[in-house]
């Protein structure tokens, strides 16, 4: 290669330094959003991150593991100005082959067995004392309606918003069974702080569980792509103690609230 | 530049008698070298149509609260992006590779179905430009009116029933994608008769080099997961033209029907599109390493292993549907284990590369950069395997960051390793090396500073397929240093233009073996005759080439054999007078698979506009058919 | 389908396979995928209709069963065709090739005068789940029926233009294959489309 070929990859490859040392030397505010999933206050959202972290180590490992083998390799086995000799023509060692096989494979069976329990844990129905909140999605805003939660004509409390996203309240430390539903097209529920997202189907009725047991305002958003006004379907989950969850409840004019037991059966097909 | 690619090609054989000159020959032709040519072309410049969408999108996205493009425009430009990407450029150029390679590593003059390989490449061209004409059906395109489908490149129901996106850009997409769907389906059995019926003597399957394997791995995929998508659309088409009510939940139905019609082609199609890339990889690592590929018979397996076990995981793009505990945990296990034979290759290729002697040159770059990005894509794709996480992550950014990561960084970059590698055999010219470094090195950087960001975004909770952000959200400095990876690496592309035009003019002559290869292919002339080989070879064992060049003595180590490359040049036949001299007949070249290919677009406009060009569209087909099946395949008896 | 000279048949394939019937198998595993959907969505919808008609308010069993035994026929006079040219009888190749035709045709008027008695009933193809998934699944399985009539009726006019010989009973053959494939198809609908319904 030429002398000024020469220069221009080894300014490239000094560029790819470069920009790696700066990506990682970032100022920790890139790193922080208030839908940071790794930032998570709520019980689901943090199970998952767990889960998540848990993968990243051996992940992680792998990945320094063939990356450095890659550098290694790349410079102890480059050719050698002048040397011409071929090297030793090996086809292969079924014995060590078999164990990269068979190592990975175990390695991620063990991967398997959290993952399994974290499916069955995170996706079992509401409890019954669940405060139960019947959400829908629909283009391109957000309702929420708790059916338990009435005011003194019996009608439920319904929370919508043409201003602004529409706030779902919920009070700290207790488990809120949300009950998804969609007039038209899919979308799915999402406030990454307090929980991973479940799809809002039309013709079927999906459900999750969150709870978290620090006040906030988290941010939330749908996360299937709806068409035009996908992007603006925001809304917020505030988490505040039982006593300012049940003064707002009165500021919104509830008087009753159904026994908790109802609500669960009366969640209906999940079809 | 077409004058001078038709100079080099041509250089390698004219033609028969009564075969066409220039523009019409190419329109007319059944080489599958040259039908290989129009397919790489063809996917490029749609390269680069999806590359300016991409542009599009980041421009856009760089910081919050844009509005430089409004929603409707960015839901149809993202659309194209991936919709050009996936089936206009990656999947016609491992064809194209395909096309070029297959009949030459396996000792054939050609592929099986000459008119049925040349009727794949005119259906997917019209295929291809019919999509796109959408853009100019939605009004006044200078305003920004685009008529491009906007409801992803998976388009789920209901989304894309007609009462919720009323225009044409769906029918565009529903009805170009059956099109390209056929192209596909015709060039996979044309393929898999090539490589199960046409081998060399002496080439059994174990012989077959491995890029071999992985087109044959890759054409019984497509087989069986085109005609799955196929009805998907069929019963889409039925509900937005008639009215049928096969995604429509007031009804009883169910829009998880689509999804999982989708993702069972879907998943089987992520394999297609990087088997022929990791098959290249398979073929440049062992000759820039100078010794053989390490474990072929795993390798092979494992690829066909991918293959089987592509049909058991494609619920994993519905994780959060709430399929219920026992779907999300069989499909997690599947997902987990698909890992395995993928983590084999990586193994293999590294131990290849292990006591080698590497000839630092483009193509071992670009398929140590495959090794390197692929490894990261896979790494992500264990953590989505994590079911609970996905939950988290379906949806992102970090999904995002994961297929550019094996699509871009995987199969993107072993194509480019393969062009460079393939550049001499099929020119006779060598591409620049010291360009392509740099190429490689803008391409590179470029792709890691647009697609790592997104891992961190994907983490930070921005959402897929959002027209913009809000200000104060956090996101805005990893989408404004993606958005320059993307014009680093639009730079990279502009370079490898470069390179690519002023080579097959000035590049060095390259003869029939530049890089001291194992296969076939480079027994033979760069580029090679119209026949392909003079006298076809009797195979010995795999690599059967280089055992002709080298023997090994007692410690393993190789010895050349004067002479040895010899075996296959006739007396190094250029053009076409020696073939009567051999015996060699050559399939005739045929419109008819322009003029078959063209009822198609016909019957699709038809269906759109006007159902009387249906019936045109039909019957252009159906001379085009009668017209194929009457004409000789081969000179008259 | 080509009555072109066996120019390649003489060439030795790598699995002993003639090319084109390599080709032809290929495409009938694909077919295998392409109405193995259709007919799981059927299935998938059979339970979820909201509204009618039923099928068992619109099905007539025994009207089907005998169109179905045409087609079943049918294939056995495609069997004698292959038999004919493959000894060299090219006229009884056209008889039971007309023969097998004419079968299927009459196969397709069954069908025909089906739809329109479903229609006449309420059943069309918006109508609800089922009308949907029916026109469409048994809609394709006729479409396909037609084209396998156009297929053996180009053979049978190629034959009297003198151009089909016994050399060309690959030609046959294929057609047959497709044929029976057809028909296979046709017994798998009929099976769990019509005569498993639920009540």
């Amino acid at each position: 290669m030429s002398r000024r070929g020469v220069f221009v990859q080894r300014a490239l490859v000094l560029i790819l330094l470069l920009t790696t040392v700066i990506f990682f030397s970032g100022c920790s505010n890139v790193f922080s959003s208030a839908q940071n999933t790794f930032a998570p206050d709520g019980s689901v959202a943090g199970k998952q991150r767990d889960l998540f972290i848990m993968v990243l180590w051996p992940a992680f490992a792998i990945f320094l593991l063939v990356e450095g083998m890659v550098l290694y390799i790349v410079l102890r086995f480059r050719q050698r100005k002048g040397d011409d000799s071929l090297p030793r023509q090996v086809h292969g060692n079924p014995t060590i082959e078999i164990a990269w096989t068979i190592a990975p494979a175990l390695l991620l069976a063990i991967i398997a067995v959290p993952t399994l329990a974290g499916i069955v844990d995170l996706g079992r129905k509401p409890h019954k004392d669940a405060l139960r909140v019947d959400v829908t999605g629909f283009q391109w805003n957000w309702q929420f309606t708790y059916p338990e939660l009435k005011d003194s004509s019996g009608k439920a409390l319904t929370i919508t918003s043409t201003s602004g996203p529409p706030e779902l309240h919920i009070p700290q430390d207790r488990e809120i069974g949300l009950y998804l539903h969609s007039p038209d097209v899919i979308h799915s529920f999402w406030i990454p702080k307090l929980a991973g997202k479940t799809d809002v189907i039309p013709g079927r009725i999906n459900h999750m569980w969150i709870k978290s047991d620090t006040p906030g305002d988290y941010s939330g958003q749908c996360a299937e792509f709806c068409g035009m006004g996908h992007a603006q379907m925001r809304f917020r989950v505030i988490v505040e103690s039982q006593q300012d969850f049940d003064a707002w409840l009165q500021s919104k004019g509830v008087t009753e609230s159904a026994p908790a037991g109802d609500a669960a059966q009366a969640a209906g097909a999940t079809e | 530049m077409a004058r001078a690619m038709t100079g080099q090609l041509a250089m390698g054989g004219e033609a028969h008698a009564g075969a066409a000159e220039g523009l019409w020959g190419w329109l007319s032709t059944v080489d599958h070298k040259k039908i290989g040519i129009m397919y790489g072309l063809a996917a490029f410049v749609f390269f680069l149509v999806g590359g300016v969408e991409a542009l599009l999108v980041r421009i856009q996205l760089a910081a919050p609260d844009q509005s430089f493009l409004n929603p409707d425009q960015y839901n149809a430009i993202f659309t194209m992006h991936g919709t050009t990407m996936i089936f206009l450029v990656v999947m016609p150029l491992g064809v194209a590779f395909m096309n070029l390679l297959i009949p030459l590593m396996i000792g054939a003059r050609d592929v099986a179905f000459p008119r049925l390989n040349a009727f794949s490449f005119w259906v997917f061209l019209l295929g291809g430009i019919f999509l796109n004409i959408s853009f100019f059906t939605g009004g006044n395109i200078f305003k920004g009116e685009l008529g491009a489908p906007n409801t992803g490149w998976y388009g789920y129901a209901p989304l894309t029933e007609s009462r919720f996106s009323p225009g044409e850009g769906v029918d565009y997409w529903m009805l170009g994608l059956q099109i390209l769907g056929i192209a596909s389906l015709a060039g996979g059995f044309n393929f898999i008769v090539t490589i199960l019926n046409m081998r060399a003597p002496g080439m059994t399957l174990f012989r077959m080099p491995v890029f071999v394997w992985m087109s044959l791995v890759t054409s019984f995929l497509l087989i069986f997961a085109m005609p799955v998508l196929a009805v998907g659309l069929f019963q889409l088409t039925f509900d937005r033209l008639f009215d049928a009510n096969f995604y429509n939940a007031q009804l009883g139905g169910t829009p998880l029907l689509w999804q999982h019609m989708f993702w069972l082609f879907g998943h089987p199609e992520v394999y297609i599109l990087i088997l022929p890339a990791m098959g290249m990889v398979s073929e440049v690592l062992p000759t820039f390493s100078r010794k053989p590929l390490f474990g072929y018979p795993f390798v092979v397996f494992s690829g066909v292993a991918i293959g089987f076990m592509s049909w058991g995981v494609w619920a994993h793009h519905m994780f959060t549907t709430g399929l219920g505990a026992a779907a999300n945990s069989a499909f997690g296990v599947s997902t987990i284990m698909i890992a395995v034979p993928t983590g084999v290759k990586i193994f293999n290729w590294l131990a290849t590369l292990w006591g080698g002697s590497l000839r630092m040159k483009t193509p071992l770059y670009f398929a140590i950069g495959f090794i390197a990005m692929f490894t990261i894509g896979g790494l992500t794709g264990v953590t989505h395997s994590v079911v609970p996480a996905d939950y988290q992550q379906n949806d992102t950014y970090y999904i995002v960051a994961h297929f550019h990561q094996v699509l871009f960084g995987g199969a993107l970059f072993g194509i480019f390793a393969g062009i460079y590698y393939w550049f001499p055999k099929f020119t006779g010219r060598m591409l620049h090396d010291g360009w392509g470094k740099v190429n490689f090195w803008l391409m590179l950087i470029g792709f890691n500073l647009t697609f790592q960001p997104m891992m961190v975004l994907g983490i930070l909770g921005m959402p897929r397929r959002i027209q913009t952000y809000p200000d104060g959200i956090g996101w805005g400095f990893w989408n404004a240093v993606a958005t320059a990876g993307a014009f680093v690496i639009a730079l990279s592309v502009l370079v490898f233009i470069g390179n690519f035009i002023w080579s097959l003019r000035k590049g060095e002559i390259a003869g029939d073996d530049p890089w001291d290869g194992r296969t076939l292919e480079w027994s033979i002339p760069s580029p090679p005759p119209e026949h392909n080989f003079d006298v076809i070879p009797v195979v010995h064992s795999v690599d059967d080439f280089w055992h002709r060049k080298y023997v090994e003595d007692p410690r393993g180590l190789p010895v050349r054999v004067p002479a040895g490359a010899a075996i296959a040049h006739g007396d190094g036949a250029h053009g076409d007078a020696h073939d009567a001299a051999h015996g060699i007949h050559m399939p005739n070249p045929s419109y008819y698979p322009l003029v078959a290919a063209f009822g198609m677009p016909l019957i699709a406009f038809g269906l759109i506009y006007n159902y009387a060009l249906v019936f045109v569209g039909a019957l252009v087909l159906a001379a085009g058919l009668f017209g194929w099946v009457l004409e000789p395949a081969g000179p008259e008896e | 389908m080509q009555a072109t000279t066996t120019a390649e048949s003489h060439l030795e394939t790598s699995t002993g396979l003639d090319n084109r019937k390599l080709l032809m198998w290929l495409f009938l595993g694909s077919e295998c995928l392409f109405f193995g959907s259709l007919i799981s969505a059927y299935l998938l919808y059979r339970n979820r209709n909201t509204v009618g008609p039923y099928p068992h308010e619109v099905y007539d069993i025994p009207f089907t069963s005998i169109s179905s035994f045409v087609l079943l026929m049918s294939s056995v006079s495609m069997v004698l065709a292959l038999a004919a040219i493959q000894r060299g009888d090219i006229r009884a190749m056209r008889i039971w090739l007309a023969a097998t035709a004419l079968l299927g045709i009459t196969f397709l008027s069954g069908q025909a005068f089906e739809f329109t008695e479903f229609y006449d009933k309420g059943l069309k193809l918006d109508s609800n789940l089922f009308g949907s998934t029916f026109f469409v699944l048994t809609g394709f399985h006729g479409a396909h029926v037609a084209v396998g009539v156009l297929i053996l009726s180009s053979i049978l006019a190629r034959s009297f233009q003198g151009e089909v010989r016994q050399e060309h009973s690959l030609a046959v053959e294929l057609a047959g294959l497709y044929w029976h494939f057809v028909d296979i198809v046709w017994i798998v609908i009929f099976t769990l489309v019509y005569l498993i319904t639920p009540q």
